[in-house]
């Protein structure tokens, strides 16, 4: 087996630290969004976390797509 | 919002998805179907989450896209060759989205509750020193195998060990300080910042060739800063998918080890012991090594009746599996017999050799395991070593001080006659000199793999 542990870690609960209980660093003025440093540090753990399981699965199952059977 | 036994359920579901799918992957036949599951269960934990409500909707949504659009992007474009640095960049980001994720879930509870339960504050400093240390060990795993910033070989110093020693013991020490003292939030960071020097060094003194066995840890310690999390979120799914990581990590860790005969600690700390004195490369090769051509060898395949390639990491940087497959096609359509073996830790990542002959479009099952295929080397007419070396260095198996003695090796010296593809008899990741090279069965065609196996196809084209 190439990669049997590819199955990374759910870390989209990072979205669960995304409250707004403190003063904002800056603002989306577009998006009128207040960003702390607590819904900053979720933004960043979101984008990691999602390039780790959308690359994760996405790399696994192209290797494993050449084992297939080529007849 | 959704109640908290839909959701909980909901995990359930997601979790067992993850079990099923792992079991899936341990087979060829059922692996894709078993990624599959796995990514299904994943959507459902993360549908389930998002359900749970209190979300900042906008961050979240552009944070999956931007994620989602850099990791397709990736593992889409990625040359096949490339791709144990990407799995070691993968790993990278889950550990530091476990040490934001809990920075961000600690600055949030100190907020509204000045006395947060122990439980949470050990977590968070768990998944603070994992994280920093899997994502900054990840780096440098990424910057060896691609060749930049740092060298491929071993960094080591006087007193090493005790420095990595004193980095931990000052990160568990601010952690416990952390623990105390809740509110005291820098010194999450401060944790994180001895950490992340920690993980630096942890991995610049591991030699390239070592880097499957380094990958396959720092896999497991994504699985565990992950599951370190879900006890800071009291968050179910994270813990379960994130224990199914580390146990599995460690589980491949443990056979790479094995595959080499060495313990992980000594993987980790000790690295080949250059000191011991070990036959010079002149007495072994002295006048005994005997050169030969794409012709001869033509002759020597015509005439064979099976033929076993073993490849190594040499033929991952000559980017020689294309043209190793129409060697194997030619071949096999002159009614000769090929086959492939593979070494456990041939290459840099698990699994590296049959990813990249998969790739290549080698039936999977030409690819034979070394434990398969050794007791049936005297019965092969040819074994063309391209781009290996300490795995097939017999010396493991006769010079009980050798560096690499008691690894297990594919016992090519045991075919009629070897043909060694070569840039010149430089040593391999051990640094000792190979007898293989010199044997009487033994020819050796100085070649770059690429050039080699395409000159040996026309010479037996022209023949």
């Amino acid at each position: 087996m190439p990669f049997p542990a590819t199955i990374v870690g759910a870390l989209l609960s990072a979205g669960g630290a995304m409250l707004v209980h403190e003063s904002a660093l800056f603002t989306i003025p577009g998006l009128n969004l207040e960003v702390t440093l607590t819904n900053l540090l979720g933004f960043l753990a979101v984008v990691f976390a999602t390039i780790n399981v959308v690359g994760g699965f996405m790399v696994t199952h192209r290797m494993l797509e050449m084992f297939k059977r080529k007849d | 919002m959704v109640s908290d036994t839909f959701i909980n359920l909901a995990y359930l579901v997601a979790a067992s998805l993850f079990v099923v799918g792992l079991k899936g992957l341990a087979h060829p036949r059922t692996a894709v179907r078993g990624n599959l599951i796995g990514a299904l269960g994943m959507l459902i934990a993360i549908v389930a989450t998002l359900l749970k409500g209190n979300l900042s909707f906008e961050l979240i949504i552009s944070g999956f896209i931007v994620g989602a659009l850099v990791g397709a992007i990736l593992a889409i474009k990625i040359e096949m060759t490339a791709m144990p640095q990407l799995v070691a960049l993968y790993n990278g980001f889950g550990g530091i989205a476990s040490l934001l994720v809990a920075g961000a879930e600690l600055l949030k509870e100190v907020g509204v509750n000045p006395d947060p339960s122990t439980q949470m504050m050990v977590a968070t400093v768990a998944s603070g020193i994992i994280g920093a240390v899997t994502f900054w060990g990840s780096l440098v795993a990424f910057a060896k195998l691609q060749g930049v910033v740092v060298p491929d070989q071993p960094v080591r110093y006087p007193g090493e060990q005790i420095v990595k020693i004193v980095l931990l013991g000052l990160s568990i020490g601010l952690g416990v300080l952390l623990v105390q003292n809740p509110s005291a939030t820098e010194y999450y960071w401060y944790l994180s910042i001895f950490a992340s020097v920690l993980g630096v060094l942890l991995v610049i003194a591991i030699g390239g060739a070592d880097m499957p066995v380094v990958i396959a840890l720092l896999n497991s310690y994504s699985g565990l800063a992950a599951a370190a999390t879900g006890f800071v979120l009291n968050n179910n799914v994270l813990i379960i998918s994130g224990s199914l990581v580390g146990a599995s990590g460690i589980i491949l860790t443990n056979i790479m080890c094995k595959a080499m005969n060495r313990s992980l600690a000594n993987v980790l700390f000790g690295g080949f012991g250059a000191i011991q004195e070990t036959a010079k490369a002149d007495d072994v090769y002295g006048g005994k090594v005997k050169s030969t051509s794409a012709e001869e060898i033509a002759m020597l395949l015509e005439t064979a009746r099976r033929v076993v390639i073993v490849p190594g990491y040499g033929m991952a940087v000559a980017q020689a599996q294309h043209a190793v497959r129409d060697l194997f096609n030619l071949l096999e359509s002159k009614g000769v017999t090929v086959e492939f073996a593979i070494h456990p830790v041939a290459g840099r990542m698990p699994g590296h050799m049959n990813v990249l002959l998969a790739e290549a479009d080698i039936p999977y099952d030409k690819l034979i395991e070394m434990d398969d295929i050794n007791p049936t080397m005297e019965q092969v007419d040819v074994a063309i070593v391209l781009g290996a070396n300490d795995v097939v260095n017999p010396v493991a198996r006769t010079d009980p001080n050798s560096p690499i003695a008691g690894m297990p090796i594919i016992d090519v010296d045991k075919a009629k006659t070897v043909i060694v593809i070569k840039r010149s008899l430089s040593p391999g990741f051990a640094g000792i000199p190979n007898p293989l090279f010199a044997a009487d069965n033994t020819l050796m065609f100085f070649n770059d793999g690429k050039k080699a196996v395409q000159e040996i196809i026309s010479a037996i084209k022209e023949a």
